[in-house]
């Protein structure tokens, strides 16, 4: 499991690669926390990863939190199909922004 | 009217003859008549019993339908529902699951948060014990000083003692508030792993319930659509059935027409008793009476024509 991210134009861009599961925390909330009150909008990159347990949605929605707590917006982009399916049965389309895998 | 005339040279002992020959024959009819009514009579009872069992397997065909999951409104819909509810129980599961991954990923990032402050208390221990040994090596020097400055240094070397004792002293209370700092660190681990496992839950379960889920609402649809199928075909069965029913009973009125052609026959044979007897009826009368006889019989011949309702 790896986290990059890097900030553009008012953008942040998180990119989780491999396994998105509870030992991914530190490096995945490093990655927002505490500058996600400085952008506009976060995207979330899943193109990379091929696993999510519930405490990787738990982190999601502690990203969500935080972000919108500052009036930003969060996108989930490129999930696979596995992952893609967790986050329909999380509905987690009436929370963020889905973007399809490119 | 040659026939006629031709029966008077008969011999009184033929003529007997051949009136008990008509009276057997008169009562040979009267017989099939009477036979003939009696098994129409049984005939349409069967027909009566048929059509009631028929009634009735087709009511237990449907109600048995209606249980296993009839689309007319009882079992299908029942089956739906619970399908349904089970999605919503899955949602619902789903839903509380993830807000509890939620909340312990706060605690996590909190735990992790008071963690780092440990470690910053930790890190200033570590200096103020720096500052402790620092504090024991210049008590130690002014020691050495004032044993160099002999009695007049006799007071500072007490002083520097006390100042060795308190370095020492601050230096131990560093290294047990770096022990209970560890000691709570190890703590939070211990806490940080509980609710890691509170946290992480495989979340395939979720998908493969779902598509069961999805699969068993495509199966209650494919028996319903059979059993919608089955029900019409049952119908039509049963309205072949009645149809032929009473298109046999329709044929059960030959009995009518038998009968009054039997009548006739009884008639002829009655007249023709009555010939041979003497007593010829009129002419004109008895050709009139033969016409109405024929009459009935001649309307009543197509027995397609009037609906027959037996039940």
């Amino acid at each position: 499991m790896t986290v990059h991210s890097y900030r553009d134009a008012g953008v942040l861009r998180i990119s989780v690669i491999g396994r998105f599961d509870f030992k991914s925390h530190q490096e995945f909330r490093k990655a927002y926390h505490p500058t996600v009150g400085d952008v506009g909008h976060v995207v979330v990159d899943l193109s990379g990863t091929d696993y999510v347990d519930s405490s990787a949605l738990g982190m999601l929605l502690v990203l969500r939190k935080e972000a919108v707590k500052s009036g930003a917006t969060v996108e989930l982009a490129g999930a696979s199909d596995t992952v893609g399916r967790i986050l329909e049965i999380a509905k987690f389309g009436d929370l963020f922004r889905m973007a399809s895998a490119r | 009217m040659s026939s006629s005339s031709d029966a008077r040279f008969l011999e009184p002992s033929e003529v007997d003859h051949l009136r008990n020959e008509l009276r057997e024959a008169r009562a040979e009819v009267a017989r099939v008549r009477s036979v003939l009514a009696d098994a129409i009579a049984r005939i349409s009872t069967g027909f009566e019993g048929l059509h009631s069992e028929t009634a009735h397997h087709r009511e237990l065909l449907n109600s048995t339908l209606a249980i296993l999951g009839g689309a007319n409104d009882g079992g299908g819909l029942q089956l739906l529902k619970f399908t349904e509810e089970t999605r919503a129980t899955l949602q619902l599961f789903v839903r509380h699951l993830l807000e509890t991954s939620e909340k312990s990923m706060e605690m996590t990032h909190q735990l992790t948060d008071v963690t780092e402050r440990m470690e910053d208390v930790v890190s200033g221990v570590t200096g103020v014990q720096k500052i402790a040994s620092q504090t024991r090596l210049l008590a130690l020097n002014a020691t050495i000083e004032a044993a160099r400055a002999g009695k007049a240094g006799a007071g500072f070397a007490v002083v520097a003692d006390e100042v060795k004792t308190l370095a020492s002293n601050s230096g131990e209370f560093g290294n047990r508030i770096t022990h209970s700092v560890r000691a709570a660190s190890d703590s939070l681990g211990v806490a940080q792993g509980l609710v890691e496992e509170i946290a992480s839950e495989d979340m395939n379960f979720a998908i493969e319930s779902k598509a069961r889920i999805e699969e068993m609402l495509h199966e209650i649809t494919l028996v319903n659509e059979s059993v919608a199928s089955r029900l019409a075909e049952a119908e039509e069965a049963a309205g072949a059935l009645a149809t032929s029913m009473s298109s046999a009973v329709m044929g059960l009125q030959f009995e009518d027409i038998a009968a009054q052609l039997l009548t006739g026959v009884s008639r002829r044979l009655e007249r023709i008793e009555q010939a041979i007897g003497g007593e010829t009826p009129d002419r004109v009368e008895h050709d009139e009476k033969l016409v109405h006889a024929h009459t009935p019989i001649i309307e009543q011949s197509s027995v397609e024509a009037g609906d027959v309702e037996l039940f």
